[in-house]
């Protein structure tokens, strides 16, 4: 191995180590230390990385942090950061373990709903740096044959995220996108959780609560089942539903994108 | 190939004033971006930044293209270059720029900031064959920026000045000077800001950077930590009073990444930046 790379591999490794004294630094002999130790040195690239990534953990979970409190939620982040630290230069990839490590995390066990709550801005993270897709010209959909529809199969918008919480983390998350108003709190004894559609409008992400059965209907397609089936399946959850009604209403917000009477190309 | 011309004083882009330059398209001649963050091609900023580069033309600054790294498993990095690589396509900027540093190396970790290299032959080589690579897959010159540094190595024979124009002489890269960055690293490792300058070849040098910094003791020294979540400092304002009398009018910018303030502010700073400018340019053509 060369100097370079090995010099750089010790670097990384005392950077990451936790338990960083005067005496294990690796690279002590690499350094010099007229006037700051090597441990000094490297604390100050250890704290600037530090930093550099709780920024964009602020950015992808502001409602933790309203939740647990600025101070709180750097020390969770820390915690966080010891196991999972960046895989990638792109930092939008950082923090889908978040909400994992939160169900685990002892200091938060009086909070059973801030999992989901991650879960959910995660999700919307997600959501807000997925790729657009032009979607079909569903005018042509109107005049498909009875065959053809029943092979039909579709594409969601890559920005559509579905996702249920026992916990009414849908209430929690509005709540939490103002600033405190009089009479704001939520009385989670009695919020009950629900279904949520994230997807993208424009440039605006959107969540909503949605019926069981209306997830149920784009669970199944996101999971490549056919127009038809989805349709069977969400009619087990309500024999009522319209099924013209909730595609008309996914059609005009863009969350069901492409049609395909063959089965879809790499699905 | 984009024929536009970045010149005089520009301003880093950030989030929270996309809606100003959209609406009031304030007098800035030229913006520059972080490019990884508009790596997401659908994401709200991409399509501000859409909107915003029609009126202004673009500076791409990365921050992870690790090209001081060694390592030979490159597929973090190979991975990193190709999404620099779509959104260069897409944006288009007249300059593309990235630093003297490293940030991966063979372990699967990465550590998102800007880590000091040492100045060898060794450390040449490696971010010689680097840079050219990266020319290769952009097809296009890229300019490195100095780093900030609160490390010495004990073997690092080469000055930074020395490196800097040996990467451009082997590799045709040109150089991003941030003048803060000279004057922290200076106080940090005791050398002269003003001979270091003075030591950089003139022609490579095809953007200015300016920005604030923090001080932070650290076992009973000052460190100057490159924070850019200030105001540029006097003796940073006096270094770059020499920066323009050596190298000229070079498109310079305001960074400001932290506590980012009222575009107001930035304007306010870009005005002292652009009186130095034109004071200096007519002093030489007087």
């Amino acid at each position: 191995m060369t100097k370079l790379r090995e010099l750089q591999r010790q670097f990384i490794s005392d950077c990451l180590s936790a338990d960083l004294t005067d005496d294990n630094v690796s690279i002590e002999t690499d350094v010099d230390t007229q006037t700051i130790s090597a441990k000094g040195q490297m604390g100050i690239y250890r704290e600037s990385a530090i930093g550099n990534i709780i920024i964009p953990m602020q950015i992808t979970y502001p409602v933790i942090e309203k939740l647990v409190g600025r101070e709180f939620f750097r020390a969770t982040c820390r915690q966080y950061i010891k196991t999972y630290w960046p895989k990638t230069g792109n930092m939008d990839d950082y923090g889908q373990e978040f909400a994992e490590f939160l169900s685990n995390f002892e200091p938060v066990k009086e909070l059973p709903y801030i999992s989901d709550v991650a879960r959910l801005e995660w999700l919307y993270h997600e959501s807000s740096i997925a790729d657009d897709m032009e979607p079909s010209d569903w005018t042509s959909f109107a005049s498909l044959s009875e065959d053809d529809i029943e092979k039909t199969e579709i594409l969601l918008h890559p920005t559509v995220r579905l996702f249920y919480s026992l916990y009414p983390v849908k209430e929690i998350w509005d709540i939490n996108q103002h600033e405190p108003q009089a009479n704001s709190e939520l009385d989670l004894d009695t919020l009950e959780g629900g279904y949520i559609l994230c997807y993208r409008q424009g440039i605006k992400t959107v969540t909503l609560t949605i019926a069981e059965a209306d997830y149920t209907f784009l669970f199944a397609i996101l999971n490549g089942k056919t127009l038809y089936q989805s349709a069977e399946l969400a009619l087990d959850i309500d024999q009522g539903l319209d099924i013209q009604g909730i595609m008309a209403t996914y059609l005009k917000n863009g969350v069901l994108c492409q049609f395909f009477t063959q089965p879809i190309p790499n699905a | 190939m984009n024929t536009q011309k970045i010149e005089g004083v520009g301003l880093g882009l950030r989030h929270c004033h996309f809606q100003e330059f959209i609406d009031d398209k304030p007098k800035v001649p030229w913006l520059e971006v972080h490019t990884e963050n508009f790596f997401s091609v659908g994401c709200a900023a991409s399509k501000y930044l859409d909107k915003i580069r029609q009126d202004y033309p673009l500076s791409a600054h990365s921050v992870g293209l690790s090209l001081g790294s060694a390592s030979v498993d490159c597929s973090v990095r190979e991975q990193h270059l190709q999404q620099v690589k779509q959104t260069i396509d897409r944006l288009e900027p007249v300059l593309v720029s990235d630093h003297l540093s490293w940030s991966a190396s063979d372990s699967v970790n990465y550590l998102p900031d800007l880590l000091p290299v040492p100045y060898t032959e060794e450390a040449l080589d490696v971010m010689v064959q680097n840079i050219d690579h990266v020319q290769a897959v952009l097809k296009r010159q890229i300019l490195i920026e100095n780093p900030s540094s609160y490390l010495s190595y004990k073997d690092s024979p080469i000055s930074e000045w020395a490196f800097l124009n040996a990467l451009v002489e082997r590799t045709g890269c040109g150089l991003l000077l941030d003048v803060n960055n000279i004057y922290v690293s200076a106080h940090n490792h005791g050398f002269d800001a003003e001979h270091y300058l003075q030591q950089i070849a003139v022609e490579p040098v095809q953007e200015i950077h300016l920005a604030g910094y923090a001080v932070r003791q650290v076992e009973g020294q000052n460190v100057l930590i490159d924070t850019h979540g200030h105001r540029v400092y006097g003796p940073v304002w006096d270094l770059y009073i020499k920066a323009v009398e050596r190298f000229g009018a070079v498109p310079t910018l305001i960074e400001w990444d932290v506590d980012v303030p009222d575009l107001a502010v930035l304007m306010d700073e870009k005005a002292k930046a652009d009186t130095i400018m034109s004071k200096i340019s007519k002093g030489k053509a007087a």
